[in-house]
């Protein structure tokens, strides 16, 4: 009896520790993620949706351990994905993920261009956009994979919508795109 | 036994709401794009696409000084505003963002102007935070008061950077009108045109898909 009540109490004074305790975001399991499905869409997230790219980039957010999160579509505090019927607003839109992550300072935080992180994602809003309309997640620097500077070391990207792998981060953003960093610090 | 159908129906159609997720909600949906687009580069263009080719290409190099110093005012020598294409609502709280209000025959020029206002107002936000002069709280506040916090791009794109954002595919023209779809970025866009004094200048960008 005073066995169990000696586990119970270790227990009640461990369990919340573990349940509050933020793993951390791996940037290199978000990193791998990308890598895999850069180019081929991940079956269980494949709704076969014309614009993809912030799909895309919460699969690596999530990959990368940040927790998916409530169950309401339309309150943009929640992000989630249960399948291709069922999911967040804040998981597929860009404009509402920007909602989200502003909504969630234990995430992510803003940060100019000399803050940004591998695997942190990045809005882009292209000059004939009225708001934020593309997604796409920084790589580091590394070899290019693809474009104009594939085998060269430079700042990259990976995406949906078009697909790109490991391109040169600046490859086809245009002058006159607003460009808003995400940083990860979960 | 009725009451209890009527209330396992009750129950069965809110449980239908939540598995759809209420997907007609307004605003939410993502934007579907066909792609890749089936467009072939015209190669062989005539004087007058030639000049519109240009302009277009011209308009995106001032738009790069514009990023690099916040000077919106070099806008005017590519872009305008034309009564024919009038600001679309997606745009207006932009503009109300910067002007206060949406200036009466407010265009593409004025649209770009406001983005600039704002774009200044957040990078400068953005600054600030980066050398301590606020904190992250602060921060927050100016983005709860409406100031967007933008990552200025590091560097000013040189003219063979510039041309390698687009392709032209198409050109219609018709007296002072013109309407040329071509690539810009990753994305397919329509551009028209007027010609004022003889020179053309973009009077609208519409985003109408992306490319391969």
């Amino acid at each position: 009896m005073r066995k169990k009540a000696i586990w119970l109490a270790i227990l009640v004074a461990v369990l919340p520790a573990v349940v509050l305790a933020s793993p951390g975001y791996s940037r290199s399991n978000a990193k791998s993620y990308a890598d895999s499905y850069c180019r081929y869409y991940n079956p269980t997230y494949n709704c076969g949706w014309g614009a993809d790219c912030q799909n895309f980039a919460s699969q690596v957010l999530n990959a990368g351990g940040i927790p998916q999160v409530g169950w309401n579509k339309l309150d943009s505090k929640h992000w989630f994905f249960s399948n291709c019927s069922y999911y967040a607003n804040s998981w597929t839109v860009n404009t509402w993920f920007n909602s989200h992550a502003a909504k969630w300072p234990s995430r992510y935080q803003n940060t100019g261009w000399s803050g940004v992180r591998e695997a942190d994602p990045v809005l882009f809003r292209f000059p004939d956009c009225s708001d934020w309309c593309h997604t796409g997640i920084y790589m580091g620097v590394d070899t290019a994979w693809e474009g104009s500077k594939a085998g060269q070391r430079v700042e990259l990207r990976s995406q949906h919508t078009p697909e790109r792998c490991r391109i040169w981060f600046w490859e086809n953003v245009p002058s006159g795109t607003y460009l808003k960093v995400w940083h990860v610090v979960y | 036994m009725r009451r209890l159908l009527l209330v396992l129906g009750l129950l069965l159609v809110v449980a239908a709401l939540l598995a759809l997720g209420f997907r007609f909600a307004n605003g939410a949906s993502r934007p579907e794009y066909s792609e890749p687009f089936p467009l072939e580069e015209k190669v062989e263009l005539t004087p007058e696409e030639m000049e519109i080719k240009e302009t277009i290409i011209e308009g995106f190099r001032l738009l790069g000084y514009a990023d690099s110093t916040f000077d919106y005012s070099v806008l005017e020598k590519a872009f305008v505003d034309d009564p024919r294409f009038p600001l679309e609502d997606p745009f207006h709280e932009e503009v109300k963002r910067a002007f206060g209000k949406v200036p009466k025959g407010a265009g593409w020029l004025t649209s770009l102007k406001a983005r600039y206002i704002n774009y200044k107002g957040g990078v400068e936000a953005l600054e600030a935070y980066e050398r301590g002069k606020i904190s992250q709280k602060e921060l927050r506040e100016l983005v709860a008061k409406g100031i967007e916090p933008y990552a200025k791009r590091p560097y000013l794109p040189d003219d063979e950077e510039v041309r390698s954002w687009f392709n032209f595919y198409d050109f219609k023209i018709e007296d002072d009108l013109a309407e040329c779809v071509h690539r810009c970025g990753e994305r397919i866009v329509r551009t028209y045109l007027v010609k004022r004094d003889g020179k053309w200048f973009i009077a609208y960008m519409k985003g109408i898909g992306i490319a391969p």
